[in-house]
């Protein structure tokens, strides 16, 4: 029994966990799979990489029209994030977007990783990462 | 010898005008507070702060021994923070963890046995302080609860340390008199009373046991107001630093928040006295800013005081509330 998906993803929801093929050099994230999206390899063999924390905004969409207890509106990014050790490719990474209005996100935009709430398992929070333009734009 | 390897606060972005809660039941509000966002919870916050520690540190997160947490007003009867935080920063799976709660000194009490633990190990720990002040609207504290959280990696020596651990002391008087229930607003009690004989002798009494021949020369001082703050440090004479104005009350987090603040914003070679008075007595701590602490990485407390956002009151309301489902269905 492989357990709810919170669960089996929790090094990528938690520590940017990212998987190199070794054939390709693809990064996948957040799935391990057995097959290279872009080479074919398969099986492919994929070794564990951390991604950095701070990425660019490749694009991204914003949604208006949501459930009564969401904040609209809710940004919805795909960001490039490279891997921690400044090696390899970059990852592409789907993340909300969390404390950043409009006007300050474009394409191109750099965002940092959040460690937030993004649902809740009845009571219990599962946190994952969102992004968000970095706090010292703010000042 | 016990050294503060890496410092890291946490002050939420948004911040409501003590001046728009005034406005609501009337009166006056001087400063803000600190509102977490819909989507921070105890266990972020607490790894914000701790994420910049451990990055200003020479310490390794697999090389952390113990993670200790305290909060005093994490939702959860089990749930914890300690384990969910160390989880998140990468440590090994034989790392000791260990929650504190139950009264404003928890963040003391973490911090002392973090550092016996060192003591003891030769290793690293991680101490982190968290808290999400609840309010109710109209309530008497209502403007000045806030929200943030502090993180220190302690470990037994380090070349140009940001900080020594120079003494501890502690006062265990069993006075209470301020209390509160889960998730409700405190039963304050009679605040004059409290100064006089709670806060002032178990206070004094914390200093005068850490014993340190050092000249304190900053004052910091985690109370659930600003004149409770006050009073405890009465007995050195030291100029206060204190996030209270723009942060408000944070818990027991306020202790290590307003450290990490100080010991970023004062010369190096200088000594902090942080005294926490919480339920049933107070702690003392003495520390002594080292040439690490220069310059840090990172965004200071200073900076995030600075860079905020400013929310209306309902959110400063909602944003305190646990709220049923946010972003993404369930997968």
């Amino acid at each position: 029994m492989s357990g709810p998906r919170y669960h089996r993803t929790r090094a990528q929801d938690q520590r940017l966990l990212a998987f190199e093929c070794q054939s390709c050099g693809y990064v996948s994230f957040p799935d391990e799979r057995r097959t290279c999206k872009r080479c074919g390899d398969a099986p492919a063999t994929f070794e564990e990489v951390r991604l950095a924390e701070r990425g660019e905004v490749e694009t991204f969409v914003v949604q208006e029209y949501l459930p009564d207890d969401i904040e609209v509106p809710q940004p919805l990014a795909i960001v490039d994030l490279p891997q921690a050790d400044g090696e390899g490719e970059s990852a592409r990474v789907y993340g909300l977007l969390t404390e950043t209005e409009l006007d300050e996100l474009s394409v191109g935009t750099e965002v940092e990783a959040r460690f937030r709430e993004l649902f809740d398992d009845g009571e219990r929070p599962i946190n994952s990462f969102k992004f968000a333009v970095p706090r010292e734009v703010k000042r | 010898m016990v050294v503060v390897d890496g410092i890291g606060g946490y002050v939420p972005l948004y911040r409501i005008d003590r001046d728009d809660v005034a406005a609501q039941h009337g009166g006056r509000g001087r400063g803000e507070s600190a509102v977490p966002a819909r989507d921070e919870n105890h266990v972020t916050m607490a790894s914000e702060a701790t994420t910049t520690a451990l990055e200003r540190s020479a310490t390794a997160a697999e090389d952390v021994a113990a993670v200790f947490t305290a909060s005093i007003t994490d939702p959860f009867a089990e749930h914890g923070i300690a384990a969910q935080l160390a989880y998140r920063l990468g440590t090994s799976t034989d790392v000791r963890t260990g929650d504190f709660q139950g009264s404003a000194r928890a963040a003391a009490d973490a911090l002392v046995t973090a550092g016996e633990y060192v003591r003891a190990t030769d290793q690293p720990a991680v101490v982190a302080a968290v808290d999400v002040m609840p309010v109710e609207s109209g309530g008497d504290d209502e403007a000045t609860m806030g929200a943030g959280a502090g993180a220190l990696v302690l470990r037994p020596d380090r070349d140009d340390p940001m900080a020594t651990v120079d003494a501890v002391g502690q006062a265990t008087t069993g006075f209470l008199e301020r209390h509160r229930e889960h998730g409700e607003s405190a039963t304050a009690g009679d605040a004059r009373f409290e100064r006089r004989h709670g806060v002032a002798p178990a206070a004094s009494t914390a200093f005068d046991r850490a014993e340190t021949d050092a000249d304190l020369e900053y004052g910091v001082a985690s109370a659930p107001g600003f004149r409770l703050a006050r009073t405890a440090l009465e007995s050195i004479d030291a100029e206060r630093v204190s996030t209270f104005n723009e942060v408000g009350y944070a818990g027991t987090a306020t202790l290590v928040l307003d450290l990490c603040h100080a010991i970023e914003s004062v010369d190096a070679g200088s000594t902090i006295g942080a005294v926490a008075y919480g339920q049933g007595g107070a702690d003392a701590v003495v520390v002594t800013v080292g040439d690490g602490a220069t310059d840090p990485d990172g965004l200071t407390v200073a900076a995030q005081l600075e860079a905020k956002e400013y929310v209306p009151y309902v959110k400063h309301l909602e944003y305190r509330e646990r709220y049923d489902y946010q972003g993404v269905p369930n997968a």
